[in-house]
């Protein structure tokens, strides 16, 4: 038999020889360039993007997670679109009218969905019934205001609304506003993997799990902002994984993970770039279970939570510190209440002990498996045990760990990511409002209730952003968030695209983007 | 021999049935229900949730799904996914022949690996070769799959740009981008597997080479490759063909790390997707046909280890 | 039918040395040092002769049996000096494919073990047509029909149904049968038996080596016959070579071998006999414990047990072989003993 001492010393060699191998390969890399990017598109231009989360359903109407974006983008045309800074801009309909019981939606002249099927009133309408109707329709809840749909003639839509609803036209900006060929409604067409929109691309193969590829439609309404002959999406799960696939060449864009950005930045062929996002990474809770039911344990912990240290350590200098729902520049960020808990952990301490808790107390901290999760979860729970909170941490898959939250109310603080929403009210709905899916025990304050209320029914720009202010400013005055970090969205992108951005959304959209032609 | 297979393959409908019940069960056990992620997870709602337990048949009594199951799983019908609702036996057809490429190939790459190291190896104990096969056992073992999978992309796609660092060509399109994009996946699962291969192969063919029978071989003046090659290896080869069939199962469990690290399409990369979004008839289509491939394999080493071996035929 | 074979290599007359071994010694490294094991072997086998090779086991005699065809393994043995020659030529000196051209050929060998002596993954018959087929170069169906020709000589029953059975489904007697016909297909000068009869019942062994006898008698064989068993010896053999602890001891002709051995060692050996009946424990012969593998003492080496061993004589200088009336002894005292021979 082999001695433990040659066993350790060829245990030390295998060591050596990989580090060595990785240290001549890293080395290799360094140096090269890229060709260089020319100004002028190709028409002919394809492109590969790489994503990290399977569609759910290409059906949008059935989809039921936010990741289902980028992959419904190509394909389906929204009523309304989103400009660069958020607001609502013209989609299929070239204009819109909002009032407290109705929404008026012109449409473009000569609309048609991939099919030929023509994109009018009519069609509208049919998508309209569909959404309000299906039995598992996943935007019903969008349009819970919209009381019945009318055609007034081919190109005129009037929603009739059951309450005001500011936040609607967003909404049609966003899934609920994706229009499909009604022709596929009936004729037994799985939406889910084959789908027909008005997109500026119609769809060539989807592999479901693996890759959708499309190709340039010649009949979308603005032509000019299709720069790509064809569009790959690859879903590419692990993040080295997908950084190497940008790194070979074989993807052009990917979003990446924090910690990959400095590898990322030592390839000079790449662009590394972080775009300002609506998602917050916050702590999820549900303020019924005792003692985070206590405003003060809560404000201990924002007072206790070092997001400094968050900022370099875990999100690696990216992102922006969160300290309310909604990022700096946005309509409904209120600048006094940044910086509002700065770290202390005496005044955590303090606070605790005022609440009864002068030893702390300890709960079972359970999170998501991802890695990056469980690492921000350790992180925190530093700093807890820091002022006397001690956790015990449980890592658990997904949806199991959804179904303790949402469904067992079971789960008193979790950290998560929000992804944010179309329209600021249906972020501020949903995690705080008294019918909020995401706020599990359903507590909420009658100030909090009306603030919400408010900010809902709006008006113009101005007013709702007041609204929507002063219910951050309830929310956070008694702790009922505690915001930790806008992460943005982290892409490579290779130095053959021209024009790729994020936008607020968060979603990959490649409309204005193309590629260099090869010369 | 005609009789010995014929007897094998009816043990496998039992074996069968047990794996289906197994699969059934504890994939109903998964904590997390398939309802509420089909319904969206962070924003379902009561009543899409009741809906789709409905239209799922998560509200029959467990018994009767299973007997659903089965029957239907006996004619071929593995049930409709619950995410995409394609049918399952589509998605598998799709990903099957992914996954069976690549474990076909890492095997033979682990034969060619193991095979030349071992039989050098064991002709001379503690020489060169001996010493290489116990470092290729040991880097094996020791060796992370996916970190060996890493530095081979760092090395082979983004330094040298040989070879494909990413995603699948099917052999129907082009079957020397099949063979390219399926190397550098097939040279670590074929490093994993060739490590214990490695190991077994040596030891038995040792063993088999103080033989009295090898003694008598060359007392009669046969050549040592009539006396290595057709009489010892081919005995020796009996425990390493059960070697091989029993990391069949290791094979596809490395499968999911292998398919991840280079995105390939796989049913391991399939499962990890189903069981995150509990689609629990995808689930159950590829776990029972991963037992069915395991099942088949033992099937075929039995095959293999009677073939080689003339005694296990009689029993 | 014999003449096939003597038509391929020069045959001596009967009398004449087929071989000869002349003071070879041979160091084994079964752990990572060399022992000593064989020293200054001197040995000759005529032409028709049957050689008995006896000892305890560790003394030796197979690693002797294997090395005279050149079958211990260069990586584990060096040889220290001496020659084998083989029909004149120095076995040792030649290279492997010349050795494997002998084996099997001129030389046939069977062992002990007729349970794993043979391939189980192979019918007996295929195994037995491999030996021919590589010595004389037939095709499969003449190699068959040589096949079915040797066992039926050597007595295998149903010779075509025996030759397509797995050597697992053959009883312990037949497939010793099969090892013979496999060591006698090439119709050999020499046949080296190592103790081919040990691991059989009584009877099958009687049968057994009346088959060796008429084998040797029908087709002028020489034989070296290894055994720790003296009545097998007796039974069969011209001439007898006691080896112990790597040395020859006594070599001499059978009858006054049995009537008046030299040695004190062959005595002991002799008076353990019991009449008629083999030793049931190839280790306790005699008393005291046989040496280990590469022992060496600087007199005698059997000095330690040897009843008549004198301190200061026996113990202190190393003992050559000295010739007798029948053969040769290493004994410095060999001519003051007398000594017992077997029970009468």
């Amino acid at each position: 038999m082999m001695s433990t001492e040659k066993w350790r010393v060829l245990r030390r060699l295998a060591a050596a020889v990989t580090v060595g191998a990785l240290a001549v390969a890293l080395a290799a890399c360094a140096p090269g360039g890229g060709g260089e990017a020319t100004a002028a598109p190709d028409p002919d231009g394809s492109l590969t993007f790489g994503y990290f989360e399977p569609a759910t359903s290409l059906d949008p109407q059935q989809g039921t997670s936010s990741q289902d974006i980028p992959w419904l983008l190509p394909v389906y045309a929204s009523l309304l679109s989103y400009a660069a800074d958020g607001s609502v801009a013209p989609g299929l309909a070239e204009s819109w009218e909002l009032s407290d019981d109705s929404l008026t939606l012109t449409l473009r002249e000569g609309l048609t969905f991939h099919d030929g099927t023509a994109l009018d009133a009519d069609a509208v309408v049919a998508n309209m019934d569909r959404a309000m109707t299906l039995e598992t329709s996943t935007v019903k809840g969008d349009l819970s205001s919209v009381a019945s749909v009318e055609a007034s003639d081919d190109l005129t839509v009037v929603l009739s609304l059951s309450a005001p609803d500011a936040a609607l036209p967003a909404k049609l900006a966003d899934r609920a506003g994706m229009m499909i060929s009604p022709a596929a409604f009936d004729d037994g067409t799985n939406l889910a993997i084959d789908p027909i929109g008005a997109g500026p691309w119609q769809l060539v193969e989807y592999s479901p799990g693996d890759h959708l590829t499309v190709e340039r439609f010649d009949h979308y309404y603005d032509p000019e902002s299709v720069l790509l002959s064809s569009l790959t999406i690859r879903l590419i799960e692990d993040d080295d994984t997908r950084l190497s696939a940008v790194r070979a060449g074989e993807v052009d864009v990917a979003q990446i993970s924090a910690a990959q950005v400095q590898l990322a930045g030592t390839d000079p062929s790449l662009e590394v770039r972080t775009d300002p996002a609506l998602a917050v990474d916050h702590l999820g809770m549900n303020i019924s279970i005792a003692p985070f039911d206590d405003p003060l344990v809560r404000e201990a912990i924002n007072y206790a939570i070092d997001r400094e240290a968050l900022y370099e350590g875990i999100y690696r200098g990216t992102g922006t510190i969160a300290w309310q729902p909604f990022p700096p520049g946005y309509f409904g960020n209120d600048p006094s209440l940044e910086n509002m808990y700065p770290y202390d952990p005496d005044k955590a301490r303090e606070l605790l002990a005022e609440a009864g808790y002068p030893d702390g107390f300890s709960f079972d901290f359970k999170t998501n498996n991802q890695p990056f999760r469980v690492q921000a979860t350790e992180a925190i729970a530093g700093m807890l045990a820091d002022v006397g909170i001690t956790t015990n941490i449980i890592p658990m898959e997904g949806p199991a760990l959804l179904d303790e939250f949402y469904y067992q109310n079971s789960v008193p603080i979790y950290f998560t990511p929000w992804g944010g929403r179309a329209d600021p009210s249906q972020t501020l709905d949903n995690l705080f409002g008294p019918d909020g899916l995401n706020n599990p025990s359903k507590v909420t304050a009658p100030d909090l209730t009306s603030a919400l209320d408010d900010a809902r029914d709006g008006g113009d720009q101005d007013a709702r952003g007041e609204a929507i202010r002063h219910a951050s400013d309830l929310i956070m005055k008694d702790s009922r968030m505690i915001p930790l970090m806008f992460p943005g969205v982290t892409t490579v992108v290779r130095d053959n695209v021209i024009g790729y951005s994020t936008g607020l959304t968060g979603k990959a959209n490649f409309l204005n983007v193309g590629v260099a032609a090869t010369s | 021999m005609l009789t010995f297979t014929i007897r094998r393959l009816l043990t496998l409908v039992p074996q069968l049935l047990v794996a289906a019940l197994v699969v059934f069960v504890l994939t109903s056990l998964l904590p997390g229900d398939a309802a509420i992620a089909r319904a969206g997870g962070e924003s379902a709602t009561p009543e899409l949730i009741a809906q789709y337990r409905a239209q799922l048949g998560l509200d029959k009594p467990l018994v009767e799904r299973f007997i659903d199951f089965v029957v239907h799983a006996a004619t071929g019908d593995l049930g409709i996914s619950f995410s995409t609702s394609e049918p399952v036996s589509d998605i598998l057809l799709r990903k099957v022949p992914v996954t069976l490429s690549l474990v076909l190939l890492g095997f033979i790459f682990a034969i060619l690996i193991a095979l030349p190291l071992a039989t050098i190896a064991a002709l001379h104990p503690r020489g060169i070769a001996d010493r290489i096969s116990l470092a290729v056992a040991t880097s094996g073992i020791a060796i992370p799959n996916f970190w060996f999978a890493i530095l081979l992309v760092l090395l082979f796609s983004l330094t040298l740009r040989w070879l494909p660092a990413t995603s699948y060509v099917p052999f129907s399109t082009d079957p020397l981008q099949w063979f390219l994009h399926l190397l550098l996946p097939a040279i670590t699962l074929g490093h994993a597997l060739a490590a214990e291969l490695t190991r077994q192969l040596r030891a038995s063919l040792g063993d088999h080479l103080r033989r009295d029978y090898v003694r008598t071989m060359r007392s009669a003046g046969l050549s040592e490759i009539s006396v290595v090659g057709k009489h010892a290896l081919r005995s020796a080869l009996g425990p390493a063909v059960t070697t091989l069939g029993l990391q069949v199962p290791i094979a596809i469990g490395t499968c999911v790390v292998i398919e991840a690290v280079f995105d390939l399409p796989g049913i391991g990369s399939q499962m990890v997707q189903a069981v995150f979004s509990r689609d629990i008839q995808v689930l159950q289509g590829v776990i029972l046909f991963t037992v069915l491939l395991v099942v088949v394999a033992s099937f075929l080493t039995d095959l293999a280890y009677a073939l080689i071996n003339p005694k296990v035929r009689v029993q | 039918m014999t003449r096939n074979s003597r038509e391929e290599s020069a045959a001596p007359t009967r009398g004449d040395a087929l071989l000869r071994v002349e003071g070879f010694s041979l160091d084994l490294a079964p752990g990572r040092e060399y022992l000593s094991v064989l020293n200054d072997i001197d040995l000759e086998v005529r032409s028709g002769e049957v050689v008995g090779l006896v000892g305890e086991s560790g003394s030796g005699k197979s690693t002797l049996a294997m090395s005279l065809m050149g079958l211990v393994p260069k990586r584990i043995s060096r040889q220290r000096s001496g020659r084998i020659l083989f029909n004149g030529v120095d076995v040792t000196a030649l290279r492997e494919r010349d050795l494997r051209a002998i084996r099997g050929r001129d030389v046939g060998m069977i062992f002990q073990e007729p349970m794993t002596a043979l391939d189980p993954a192979y019918r007996v018959g295929d195994q037995v047509a491999e030996v021919i087929r590589r010595h004389r170069g037939v095709s499969r169906a003449e190699a068959r029909a040589q096949v079915i020709e040797d066992f039926r000589l050597v007595e295998i029953s149903d010779p075509e149904r025996r030759a397509d059975a797995y050597p697992h489904e053959l009883s312990g007697g037949l497939r010793q049968r099969v090892c013979i016909a496999m060591a006698i297909a090439c119709r050999p000068s020499l046949l080296i038996a190592d103790e081919p009869t040990t691991a059989l019942d009584v009877t099958t062994q009687a049968q057994i080596l009346e088959l060796l006898r008429r084998l040797r008698a029908e087709m002028d064989m020489s034989i070296v016959l290894i055994s720790h068993d003296l009545a097998v010896i007796a039974e069969f053999c011209d001439r007898v070579l006691v080896m112990y602890a790597g040395q020859i001891m006594e070599q001499a002709m059978i009858d006054p071998f049995f009537v008046r051995p030299r040695h004190p060692y062959a005595s002991a050996l002799l008076q353990a006999l019991p009449e008629n009946q083999p030793p049931l424990n190839e280790l306790s012969v005699l008393p005291g414990s046989p040496p280990p593998l590469g022992y060496v003492a600087p007199g005698c080496r059997f000095a330690n047990r040897c009843e008549f061993a004198q301190a200061g004589r026996c113990d202190t200088h190393a003992v050559s072989l000295s010739p007798t009336d029948a053969g040769e002894v290493r004994c410095i005292r060999a001519d003051e003993l007398v000594l017992e021979g077997a029970g009468q």
